[in-house]
């Protein structure tokens, strides 16, 4: 899972302003038919760049650009997700046949397909065995690395045979979630290539001591510490994925021709793959109005000139990516922790969230709202009706109700006042006063807090707002430890949390005590339990039960969710499919005739 | 003139460690810390704290200044643990494509401002003037980004004559397209130009009533002639230090050029490196602007005093 922040629209109004009274329109139309060939240009967001080649990705490099968008062309993981626009498991994109589980669910075995390295070695347990034992030594620079995941689940790594290979488990775990948000993660690396601990040594079986998994694993960070040498390093042109890189330069620029030896049901149509970095999303507006990529976007402040660009040849289509967005509340502050401890209050807060209105007013349509820790956008299995049905609808007049009945004398557009039993811990005279942090440089959640502030205002709640850019959010949004000043009340970064690389959205790194993203230190000793059902009993019951009563119990503010972009895709390119995962699939990628 | 360029050099040498302290207390005000950007939005509080000890980003601020400049003194200028480069090589890589965007840029502003500010003293309160003088005005107070929107939508979108994006790549791939250097060019010379071209004006108006003037005129010399000969060379001194201290305005022109016309120089450097927490690479991108922006301006008072005696000799005997 990825902290997600909002894009930062910039100079976009403006750009568009100057199109309108400057600029005319033209057309294009794709033809029937495609062609081999071809080199496609996507456009990256601004100020977004692949800049890590190792798999073992660190925690300063841990990013949808290089994993799902650099890393995944060149090596694919046992079980790749995004499928048909839905977060599911793409089984011609993965290296592995389906895993087989035992009864009990404590083995899991694993048949990895016929592939073969570009060199021409081919794919086999081994090189599954060679990642573990880099995980396991170095597991603490792993930055999905969570404690008591994988590796450290793994009692045993059983080879069977070239191909198949099983793990034992420390205990039973859900299928489900196992190879979702754990095998999911792994990506078998090139043993007979990369297992050497300097430029100059023999390959050999380093990886089997602790000592040489940790000097094979130094060795290639060193050399992933030569952005420079990328596309001309031996080593990262040993790849089993669909594309090889044939030229990086620092900058994030990154060019992909086919890995001729791809050995997957799907092989690159096109000569050549282009990922483009560009300064801002202005820069990027600029050459996409004057047909200088074949995949860019638009900024969200844009939308509305959608058919405008569409008429340059580019055909609108929204990104819908995989999370939810949200705010949360500071549990642990020693002045305000207290009522929002109490439940009553989240509710009323959450019933003064406009989601529909915002969705239609602010985002132009293009959003939907948040209401659990599952998304209900793209469709999936996971979210259960209860959470497709908004709970707490807005309702500014219930949410006065529902405070009046607790204690609280309501003062609308003032504060009002605890005179009654608030609840736990909330004192006589305690006031409805919070500030609320929010991240700058987005009109959009710029335009939501407000929103938010004027709706509270009518129940009495006042919202002290103030701006700071997304780092110190997160800087200020940090769990409070005992012993540290904690003065966040409610904090806002706008983005919500991308469910990338752990598919299945199960909450263990936001909702869970101590998580190390649960930022308002909220607790429930149910939920932690609901938490541990979705890992280890198969079934979505579970999952049912946990975001349930998570959407029931608010353990933060649910806010609507964005499309992570609004693609103006070239008519001429076919094939696109916007994996909500973000992974990127150019070899199903093709130009009509 | 070796004393007075030993006090400006003893000068430029003062304001820079100025600037290293500025910048490096600003920076390290900046929210979120190098600790999470490194390790990463999981990491918890004990890494982090463990991080900041190893690197010694648990020692005061004066400590921490002190090292950071004994290396910079010693030229290393720190690592970027986002883009695993040195800020050196980072630096050596970006630099030059921003100096010659900029140099360009001032180039061809200067070959096109001397001539019209010259021409507009010459015809003072004519036509000619009212018109360079209005344009001169229009560019300059013209929004460099929004200029650039302008030149793009009408060359690149509507006319199709230049490419919306600068050139990619190595300096050698960005001469190899010239077409694509004209728009973030001319964002930064158009307005240069009207800056120049009204001090070169002013400057030259300022000559045409000196006394050496009207003696060459009553000496018999044409109009032509004194214009050309005596009162250009001279109009052109202050444009000297003009164009030294223009540098950090130059700097400005060049970073919203690029981030515009997506050019890979310092500014897409330093944007990036923004929005990361890179602090090495800013501090390195900000130290070395501050350091061209100090010799620019010391260049150009040792230039002046070189095309000036009067300068050096008005420091040397007050």
């Amino acid at each position: 899972m990825i902290l997600r922040s909002p894009r930062r629209p910039g100079l976009a109004v403006l750009a568009f302003a100057v199109a309108l009274a400057l600029s005319g329109c033209g057309g294009t139309q794709s033809t029937g038919g495609t062609a081999k060939g071809g080199t496609a240009t996507l456009a990256l967001p601004g100020g977004t760049t692949p800049d890590f080649i190792f798999p073992i990705v660190d925690g300063a490099h841990y990013s949808v650009a290089n994993i799902e968008q650099f890393q995944r062309l060149m090596w694919r993981p046992l079980y790749m997700y995004g499928n048909n626009g839905k977060p599911l498991v793409n089984e011609p994109a993965s290296l592995a046949d389906a895993p087989v589980f035992s009864a009990d669910d404590a083995r899991v075995t694993i048949t990895l397909k016929p592939y073969m390295w570009s060199d021409g070695q081919p794919v086999t347990s081994r090189d599954f065995t060679f990642l573990f034992n880099l995980l396991k030594a170095n597991k603490s620079n792993w930055a999905a690395y969570l404690p008591g995941d994988v590796p450290d689940n793994v009692k045993d790594v059983q080879v069977q045979n070239d191909h198949t290979f099983t793990l034992v488990l420390d205990h039973g775990y859900s299928p489900t979630w196992f190879e979702a948000n754990q095998l999911s993660q792994l990506m078998p690396i090139p043993q007979h290539a990369w297992d050497r601990t300097s430029a100059s040594g023999q390959v050999g079986d380093n990886d089997t001591t602790a000592a040489g998994a940790k000097a094979v694993y130094d060795f290639l960070m060193s050399q992933a510490k030569q952005p420079s040498t990328y596309a001309t390093n031996p080593l990262w042109q040993v790849v089993d994925g669909p594309w090889k890189l044939s030229d990086y330069r620092t900058d994030g620029y990154a060019a992909f021709v086919p890995n001729k030896q791809y050995s997957g049901p799907v092989k690159a149509k096109l000569d050549k793959f282009i990922e483009q970095p560009f300064t801002t999303e202005q820069a990027e507006l600029n050459v996409l109005r004057s047909n200088g990529v074949d995949y860019g976007y638009l900024p969200q402040s844009d939308v509305s000139q959608a058919s405008a660009i569409e008429g340059q040849g580019y055909t609108f289509s929204p990104w819908v990516s995989w999370g939810i967005n949200y705010i949360p509340f500071n549990f642990a502050s020693p002045t305000v922790g207290p009522i929002f401890k109490q439940l009553y209050f989240r509710q009323a807060m959450q019933m003064l969230i406009d989601q529909n209105g915002f969705v239609s007013n602010l985002f132009k349509g293009y959003g939907w709202p948040t209401n659990g820790p599952v998304p209900i956008k793209p469709d999936n299995p996971y979210v259960s009706q209860y959470v497709k049905g908004s709970p707490y609808k807005y309702s500014p007049t219930g949410a006065t109700a529902l405070l009046k009945s607790h204690g609280w004398t309501i003062h609308p557009d003032g504060v009002s006042e605890c005179t009654g039993d608030c609840g736990t811990g909330v004192a006589v005279g305690a006031k409805l006063q919070f500030s609320l942090i929010y991240a700058s440089g987005d009109t959009i959640v710029s335009q939501e807090v407000q929103a938010w502030k004027s709706a509270a205002a009518q129940a009495g709640i006042q919202l002290d707002l103030s701006e700071a850019p997304f780092n110190q959010v997160i800087a200020d949004a940090a769990p409070c430890t005992p012993g540290q000043t904690c003065s966040w009340q409610i904090v806002y970064w706008g983005g919500g949390w991308l469910y990338g690389v752990n598919p299945l959205p199960v909450g263990d790194q936001q909702f869970l005590c101590g998580a190390g993203a649960n930022f308002g230190s909220y607790c429930d000793s149910t939920n932690d339990a609901n938490i541990h059902a979705v890992q280890n009993q198969a079934g979505l019951e579970p999952m049912t039960k946990f975001e349930d009563y998570m959407a029931q119990q608010l353990p933060v503010l649910w806010m609507p969710y964005r499309p992570y972009q609004l693609s103006m895709i070239s008519k001429k390119l076919q094939g696109v499919e916007q994996s909500p995962i973000l992974s990127l699939l150019p070899e199903e990628w093709s130009f009509s005739k | 003139m070796t004393g007075y360029i030993a006090r400006r050099a003893v000068q430029a040498v003062v304001v820079l460690l100025l600037v290293t302290v500025i910048v490096f207390v600003m920076l390290h005000a900046l929210p979120g810390g190098t600790a999470r950007a490194v390790l990463g939005e999981r990491a918890t509080n004990v890494a982090i704290a463990q991080f900041e000890k190893q690197n010694g980003f648990d020692q005061p601020l004066p400590v921490q200044y002190w090292r950071w400049l004994d290396r910079v003194l010693h030229g290393d200028l720190g690592f970027s643990y986002k883009q695993n480069e040195s800020v050196s090589e980072l630096l050596a890589e970006r630099l030059p494509k921003t100096m010659l965007l900029a140099g360009v840029s001032v180039l061809l502003a200067l070959l096109v401002a001397i001539p019209l500010g010259f021409v507009q003293a010459l015809r003072r309160n004519r036509l000619i003037d009212y018109v360079l003088t209005g344009g001169a005005f229009l560019f300059y107070s013209t929004p460099a980004f929004w200029l650039a929107l302008v030149l793009v939508t009408l060359f690149a979108i509507r006319f199709r004559i230049f490419p919306a994006q600068a050139p990619q790549g190595s300096i050698g791939q960005i001469l190899a397209d010239p077409a694509g250097l004209v728009l973030p060019v001319l964002t930064i010379a158009l307005v240069s130009i009207a800056f120049f071209s009204r001090y070169v004006r002013s400057s030259t108006l300022e000559n045409l009533m000196q006394d050496y003037v009207r003696t060459a005129r009553a000496k018999g010399a044409s109009t032509m002639r004194v214009a050309f000969r005596h009162v250009l060379r001279n109009a052109l001194v202050p444009v000297v230090t003009l164009v030294g201290l223009s540098l950090p305005f130059v700097f400005a022109g060049t970073l919203i050029s690029e981030e515009i016309f997506n050019y890979p120089g310092t500014g897409l450097l330093f944007y990036n490196a923004a929005v990361a927490r890179d602090y090495p690479v800013l501090l390195g991108v900000t130290l070395v602007v501050g350091v061209a922006t100090v010799m620019g301006s010391l260049l150009a008072d040792i230039c002046y005093a070189l095309l000036d005696p009067r300068v050096r000799l008005t420091r040397e005997r007050p």
